[in-house]
């Protein structure tokens, strides 16, 4: 059975190729153009994945509305934000909410699927027994790729898609200087350098959540950030 | 000034008028005094005697005659009687005080002639004679210089009268004769004769007062017409009484004005005067002094009308009138009122200083009124101009704070609408600056569109050639993400600045290590870091990430418009309060008209779009960055004109 993607778009040419270029990757994919009728839907039947866009029609944060609503109905369904609206504020509220990745609409069809696959690895594995070989361990870092998951200090640690690319790119070199551009390519992305700058931030300080005195991730100020191990 | 005075002389004349007439009428009406009609001419030349105002000394000198305003009178030849010298003529000065007549005679004489008693002691020299009517002539003669008494024929003898006695002197050229007479010896008429003999032995008769031998009436001013008139004059105001021949019967008053009224002396007056001195009147005669009134006016006042004159002393004015004085409808005389206008002046000195002072008072307050208005208004709109010029810093940027004028009027409406204008000129200036994040993020959805569709094409079968359009279409919507990521990058710029974590970052260390990646980054060119001393340390407060991205900035930016073969050099030194950062590099110079507007967004100087996408961000991120650190970044050619140097200014922490 093919996997059900849902995209929740206001802009019907952008949903409709999603909706071809996915369902040429085998996906059954349901468009829907506004909150109420996609909240209809769900509460029928859920999705496998939903791809949402934050402005909906007249409800300019419908998306994180909707998102909300969804999470409430299952709390493990992947949820990726594509938005238009790339703020940080927005970022945060995003992923605050527990949306599993937010990407702006540059991102490439490409770089797309990749997340969808991953996030789809990273559902797939709760139900299976995990697969130790391909596990990455730095020090106290965990990170596990087949099933997008990481952990520090025996804890698992929530990473969106993007942000574990960048750890796992920082982290298979230790010492290694990685800049901007190498971080963009492993995480699939194109990014401005402040963005950069900001989901770095963001990364640091999940680290931070669980472990104060972490400071594994460093700036080389000038080329970019390594991974230290303490 | 004129006018005034004018006006003023002309009630003059009718007070004087008024009051002339009014004597008049009070002397026409008073018996007493003896007032009629005279019959003595002037032509005949009689005696006058003038009221004197002391005593003179009977002495034989002219000391007191000399101060006398008795004028001299001559003694005319006797045209029957003269056998001797006829030039030369005897003088004589009359004067009465207190009831004693007094002459003082000057009779030029080089060869005195004395009587000799042995021969007439009364004719045999020079010899005197006064004639009175029914009274017997009375001689005066010396046989030598000294005292004499008067003499009288009584039948054949002669007899001493003492009743007139003087003195008789000769000073070698002329008779000095001083007489005194009482008044019991005053009759009607007087008349005096001086005989002369010269050295041929003729003798010259000299008369005056006399007329065919006969003497005539006794003329002088009365005591009693001077005393009714006194009640009248008063200060400045001189009254005469003439008789209808023109003598004076009586006078009182001065012409001299008290010194309280002549309160004004000083450059003041005198310009009064010589504006109101037009010169047209005649000057005052003393007329008195002759004890004679011979003018116009009194003409006609003996004509019978009333008449008024206008003379100057010196430079004060009189004004005279004269007013007929009727006895029986016959006139008799004339009153005669003089008024010097030293009160006039001084009126209308007062007039016109209280209008001179009034006139420089208010012009003095509107003035300093205008003048502090003038300040006022002139220091408002310095203020303004001021605050104009301050509106825009030397980037071109608007001062958010612009001091708007609480006046109700011109000015405060012009700073209100100054400030209405820059508030909408920030507004739409912020507008600008935001409008291509604002754009670059609307576009992102039709871009969005145009990618995704280009994706869903090329997993289509296209042919070569359509493969080779949708590759350029592919292209193109690249480079359009590129440039809206930059965009949006730099206005979202601002929120990364406000969300950064501040710490205190050692500038000198933090360029000591980007310094080898900048070496790193661009092998072409060659950089070259002049480091400051190692023992110092340059703490600031700041985001380094945010201060590395300017570094990056301004480095690219150096190294992009570096010379072939020239040298990038950074810096960093120490000022007073804050460290500079400096990157220059061998080049060509800035454009004049380009300074200040390179720091703003999409501002590119770069000839030719090479491979590298430029849109002119790059100085605009870092001017950002080092405002949001409370610093500033000038670009400035360098002083050797061999390249251009950008400057960055950053405070030092106060906390290290």
């Amino acid at each position: 059975m093919s996997r059900r993607i849902a995209i929740v778009e206001d802009e019907v040419s952008i949903a409709r190729n999603y909706q071809e270029a996915l369902q040429r990757k085998g996906f059954a994919v349901n468009h829907y153009i506004d909150r109420p009728t996609a909240i209809a839907a769900f509460e029928l039947s859920l999705p496998d994945l939903a791809i949402i866009d934050v402005g909906l029609g007249d409800e300019i944060e419908g998306g994180f509305e909707l998102c909300r609503q969804l999470r409430s109905l299952s709390p493990d369904l992947p949820i990726i934000f594509l938005t238009a609206r790339d703020d940080d504020f927005d970022v945060i509220s995003g992923l605050r909410l527990g949306a599993d990745d937010y990407l702006t609409k540059d991102i490439s069809l490409a770089q797309m699927m990749a997340r969808i696959l991953a996030l789809f690895r990273r559902t797939d594995s709760i139900n299976q027994p995990s697969l130790k070989e391909q596990e990455i361990i730095r020090g106290s870092l965990r990170l596990n790729l087949d099933r997008m998951q990481a952990g520090w200090m025996d804890q698992a640690l929530d990473l969106t898609v993007t942000e574990l690319w960048m750890v796992h790119a920082l982290a298979k070199q230790p010492g290694h200087v990685k800049n901007r551009q190498q971080l963009m390519d492993a995480a699939n992305v194109v990014l401005d350098d402040n963005t950069i700058t900001s989901h770095i931030k963001r990364i640091r300080k999940k680290f931070l959540y669980l472990d104060s005195h972490f400071d594994a991730i460093q700036t080389a100020y000038g080329m970019g950030y390594r991974w230290v191990e303490s | 000034m004129k006018e005034t005075e004018s006006a003023m002389l002309h009630g003059q004349e009718q007070a004087l008028l008024a009051s002339a007439r009014a004597v008049s009428l009070r002397l026409a009406a008073d018996q007493s005094l003896g007032l009629s009609a005279s019959s003595v001419l002037p032509e005949n030349n009689p005696l006058y005697f003038h009221r004197l105002t002391e005593a003179p000394v009977v002495d034989g000198s002219d000391d007191e005659w000399r101060n006398f305003s008795a004028e001299p009178v001559l003694l005319l030849p006797d045209p029957n009687a003269v056998t001797g010298q006829k030039d030369s003529v005897p003088q004589v000065q009359a004067g009465i005080f207190r009831g004693l007549l007094y002459l003082f005679l000057r009779v030029p004489d080089n060869t005195p002639d004395y009587l000799d008693p042995s021969l007439d002691p009364l004719t045999s020299g020079d010899y005197l004679r006064i004639l009175r009517s029914g009274q017997p002539d009375l001689y005066l003669g010396a046989s030598a210089p000294g005292n004499i008494n008067a003499r009288f024929l009584d039948g054949e003898r002669i007899r001493p009268e003492y009743g007139l006695s003087g003195v008789w002197n000769h000073n070698g050229e002329e008779y000095l004769i001083e007489l005194r007479m009482q008044p019991r010896l005053l009759a009607e008429t007087l008349g005096v004769e001086f005989f002369r003999r010269d050295e041929s032995g003729g003798q010259a008769r000299f008369q005056v007062g006399l007329l065919e031998s006969r003497p005539l009436p006794f003329l002088s001013a009365s005591a009693s017409i001077s005393a009714a008139l006194d009640v009248f004059a008063q200060d400045g105001l001189r009254l005469s009484v003439i008789d209808n021949q023109g003598w004076l019967l009586g006078q009182a008053g001065n012409l001299n004005q008290s010194d309280i009224e002549r309160y004004q002396y000083g450059l003041l007056t005198r310009i009064y005067r010589i504006i109101l001195n037009d010169g047209s009147t005649q000057p005052l005669q003393h007329w008195q002094n002759g004890g004679r009134l011979e003018a116009e006016d009194a003409g006609i006042a003996l004509a019978g009308e009333p008449a008024t004159a206008r003379f100057s002393i010196g430079d004060r004015k009189v004004g005279r009138s004269a007013v007929p004085l009727m006895q029986a409808d016959q006139v008799i005389g004339a009153v005669i009122a003089e008024q010097a206008s030293d009160s006039l002046t001084t009126s209308t000195n007062r007039v016109f200083n209280r209008l001179l002072f009034w006139t420089v008072l208010s012009m003095l307050l509107v003035g300093i009124g205008l003048l502090l208005f003038a300040s006022l208004l002139s220091f408002r709109i310095r203020k303004l101009s001021k605050a104009a010029d301050c509106a825009l810093d030397e980037r071109g940027n608007l001062q958010s704070s612009f001091p708007v004028s609480s006046f109700n009027d011109e000015i405060g409406d012009l700073s209100r609408s100054y400030n209405q204008l820059l508030s909408k000129l920030h507004d739409y200036t912020e507008y600008l600056k935001t409008l291509a994040g604002k754009l670059s993020h609307e576009l992102k959805t039709p871009l969005a569109v145009v990618r995704t569709s280009l994706e869903n094409l090329e997993q289509q079968e296209l042919s070569p050639e359509a493969r080779v359009y949708t590759d350029r279409a592919s292209d193109g919507a690249s480079r359009l993400s590129a440039i809206f990521s930059a965009l949006s990058g730099a206005s979202r710029l601002e929120e990364s600045i406000q969300a950064a974590d501040i710490e205190l970052v050692d500038l000198s260390g933090l360029v000591k290590t980007v310094y080898p990646a900048y070496v790193d980054a661009y092998p072409d060119t060659k950089i070259v870091f002049v480091a400051p001393p190692d023992s110092e340390r340059l703490i600031i407060e700041g985001a380094p990430e945010l201060i590395v991205q300017m570094f990056d900035k301004l480095i690219d930016n150096a190294v992009g418009f570096c010379s072939k073969d020239g040298a990038v050099e950074l810096s960093v030194t120490k000022q007073r309060k804050g460290v500079v950062f400096s990157v220059s590099n061998d080049g060509s110079l800035l454009p004049k008209e380009m300074n200040g507007q390179l720091f703003d967004s999409l501002v590119s100087l770069r000839a030719n779009e090479t491979d590298h996408l430029h849109l002119g961000l790059g100085l605009y991120i870092a001017r950002l960055i080092a405002e949001s650190h409370g610093g500033g970044i000038r670009l400035e050619n360098r002083l050797d004109l061999t390249g251009v140097m950008a400057s960055v200014y950053l405070p030092l922490s106060e906390r290290s």
